[in-house]
């Protein structure tokens, strides 16, 4: 085979055996609780069988005998000559994680380091047990498997095609013979119709079932999905140039337009869709391996592993995810013994749940743990200079407990191995709102915590508020936008040096974006802010002064350019509809750069 | 001549792809079970069958036992790929009718071979 071709070979390989391995993970982890299951015995074997056939092409000698001797283990107890028990599924991990290891070496062009010589032996000794002993039907199912292992001599072979063929020709002379006696056309049909039938029948059958794969370079997807950004962005232009024309082919036309737009944009969507099952498979072996090292005992819920979501969301969410489980496991779910004495089942449990709300996926992580205590978190957030005491005051209990997500927090002494280590979880914050999503987390003290995380079906394109500042437009993401109201200058108070008006029975912050966004503009006269955009952010209400409104509108964000990307507070540029650039806000970003800025 | 190899690892039906064109087959196509293979078999002319036999859905030896009994496929040439030579499996696939059995991992010369002796027989 040519260079090329070894490539092409070796990536396919790397990417399928990666699929096999996710699904193995979770396999691995089901089958304690369904120890006979020949189906899934069947699944497990042919997992390791599937990696090691393209391995030995590959020449990926140390994965060949692994995989080998795993397998080996699997047909054994499909066989039922040995069954699952504690020792056999530490093995097995012990190989998977082996396997895992050799995997990621080759996937990272790595010399290969083999498994050790005792694991295989260790595999070889489990399968070539036999859990009856030296029984007469035993010996004999012994020297059987003995027999087996001898080869097939060419001439046996040879023998055995040329028996059937014989026999097959044999049978085709009787029919032939039986068609020229039964010469009348009805008795032939009668014959031969009833088979004809149910083989048409069958045609029929596996043609409906018949689906057609395609393997899809996600580049070209992801180009594909930028072409039809940039089409949205044409289609919102066309759009505005044609309303006032009130002509009715034109507006008919941009109609049609606009329709088959929206379905190009939900088709190539729908392409780069994946079932979150993808990500949760991993979940189980996680949770349990987690468990067994804190000696506690963890159950994982998955539901709606069905939803799907945007590809790109799913790579980007997993160390997220994995990071919050793991925090569940470690900080939510209590030692045995303690749970025990809060008279809850020994059995901890994680409800890992995923399901689509509008244009968001809804991820919930809820536990049954111990829950958070508000005052320790507060008190630490106080220690750490998070917050002020004054603001500590204010703080409502959603708030205190999404303070866990300001950097540096951390209620442990010593950060854990295991999830602590101080980037936990402003990190997850940060990951899921790059991803334009939220993070919320709410607890009962005693009874258990949850994490609720939504983010935008997709990445590419977001609905957004255009808001005119001066002469100036900027896109405000939409999903946080709550409501828009008429600023007036009445309601506005100072405290603490700082900007609040009253919004009906609360006072929130108030931001006049003109002083952080266009500071050297000539006359910052605030009596030009007609509106107030009030958004969302942590569960926060903020008040964002501007000049006019100008409408929502769908939008492709493209990234700034290099020398401008990283400036605070900005996700990128787009389009209007008018054919203008305007800014991207990252509210977050902005706030958190912007207001902390203000109070040095 | 037109030939069909069926495995449900692509990356196995790109490996015997490629040994097939350096061969010189280059008329090959692929499905990746049983199911989607017999439409393809009985709408099509094939000529050549190479599969899998370790497979879920329908494993290579249902394939074999469908196709065998099939009038306008009984006489199609099956090649068994196998990652071992059990016996019992091996005499199983030719009592039902294979025309020949190739080990994985094996060599384009190898694969010659199988395919020689199997149209030399007159298939």
């Amino acid at each position: 085979m040519g260079f090329d071709a070894d490539n092409e070979i070796l990536r396919d390989f790397i990417i399928e055996a990666e699929e096999v391995l996710d699904q193995l993970s979770g396999q691995l982890v089901e089958l304690e609780v369904q120890p006979h299951n020949n189906e899934l015995l069947n699944s497990i074997f042919r997992g390791f069988h599937s990696i090691k056939g393209s391995a030995g092409f590959l020449q990926i000698e140390p994965l060949v005998t692994l995989c080998h001797a795993t397998e080996n283990v699997f047909g054994s107890l499909r066989n039922n000559t040995i069954s699952v028990d504690a020792h056999l599924m530490d093995v097995i991990l012990e190989a998977f994680d082996q396997v895992n290891i050799l995997f990621s070496q080759v996937n990272a062009g790595m010399v290969l380091k083999p498994a050790s010589e005792s694991l295989i032996q260790e595999l070889n000794a489990i399968s070539e047990q036999n859990i009856t002993q030296s029984n007469t039907p035993d010996c004999n199912k012994n020297t059987d498997e003995y027999k087996n292992t001898e080869e097939v001599s060419e001439a046996e072979f040879e023998d055995l095609v040329n028996a059937f063929q014989a026999q097959s020709e044999a049978q085709s002379q009787v029919t032939d013979s039986l068609a020229q006696i039964t010469d009348s056309p009805a008795q032939t049909n009668s014959i031969t119709s009833p088979r004809n039938k149910s083989a048409l029948q069958d045609v029929k059958h596996l043609d409906h079932q018949l689906d057609q794969y395609l393997r899809v370079n996600t580049q070209r997807l992801d180009e594909i999905m930028n072409l039809v950004g940039e089409l949205v962005l044409i289609r919102n232009r066309c759009q505005k140039l044609t309303l006032p024309l009130k002509d009715e082919a034109t507006s008919k036309s941009i109609g049609h337009l606009d329709k088959v737009t929206q379905a190009l944009q939900n088709a190539v969507m729908k392409i780069r869709m994946q079932p979150i099952k993808k990500v949760f498979n991993r979940f189980p072996k996680v949770v349990r391996d987690l468990a067994r090292q804190l000696d506690k005992s963890v159950n994982l819920e998955l539901h709606g592993e069905e939803t799907e979501l945007d590809k790109n969301l799913v790579e980007a969410i997993v160390d997220p995810l994995i990071h919050l489980i793991r925090n569940a496991v470690d900080h939510g779910i209590e030692l045995p013994a303690a749970r025990k004495a809060a008279h809850k089942p020994p059995s901890g449990i994680i409800r890992l749940s995923a399901q689509q709300a509008g244009d968001q996926i809804h991820i919930i992580i809820q536990d049954d743990g111990g829950g958070m205590d508000p005052s320790l978190i507060k008190s630490k957030a106080l220690q750490k200079n998070i917050i002020t005491p004054e603001a500590a005051e204010q703080l409502s209990h959603v708030e205190i407990f999404n303070l866990i997500f300001a950097p540096g927090f951390s209620t442990k002494e010593t950060i854990s191995d295991i999830s602590g280590r101080g980037v936990g979880m402003d990190v997850v914050k940060n990951k899921l709102t790059q991803l334009n999503g939220t993070i919320e987390v709410q607890s009962t003290q005693g009874q258990g915590t949850r994490v609720d995380i939504k983010v935008p079906l997709t990445l590419a394109i977001m609905p957004t508020l255009m808001v005119r500042l001066a002469h100036q437009i900027f896109a405000l993401p939409l999903t946080h936008v709550v409501e828009i109201v008429p600023l007036i200058p009445a309601n506005i108070h100072q405290l603490a040096a700082k900007n609040m008006v009253r919004l009906r029975e609360k006072i929130i912050p108030l931001i006049f974006l003109k002083q952080w966004l266009m500071p050297k503009l000539e006359d910052l006269n605030h009596s030009q802010d007609e509106y107030m955009v009030i958004v969302s952010i942590d569960s926060q209400l903020i008040a964002l002064a501007v000049d006019g409104l100008l409408g929502q509108e769908e939008v492709l964000i493209k990234p700034l350019d290099e020398l401008l990307q990283g400036t605070p507070g900005i996700s990128g540029a787009t389009l209007t509809g008018e054919g203008q650039i305007a800014l991207v806000l990252d509210l977050a970003g902005l706030i958190e750069h912007y207001y902390t800025l203000s109070d040095k | 001549m037109k030939i069909l190899i069926v495995d449900d690892f692509s990356t196995m039906r790109r490996i015997i792809k490629n040994l097939l064109r350096d061969l010189g087959y280059e008329n090959t196509y692929e499905a990746d079970n049983g199911n989607t293979a017999l439409p393809l078999l009985k709408n099509d002319k094939y000529d050549f069958l190479i599969t899998d036999w370790n497979m879920p859905g329908m494993s290579g030896i249902e394939l074999l036992k469908i196709i065998r009994a099939d009038e306008k496929l009984k006489r199609l040439p099956v090649l068994m790929v196998t990652a071992e030579a059990k016996r019992d499996q091996i005499i199983e696939a030719a009592q039902s009718g294979v025309s020949g059995y190739v080990v994985k991992p094996f060599t384009g010369a190898a694969l010659k071979d199988k395919i020689d002796k199997i149209f030399d027989r007159g298939n």
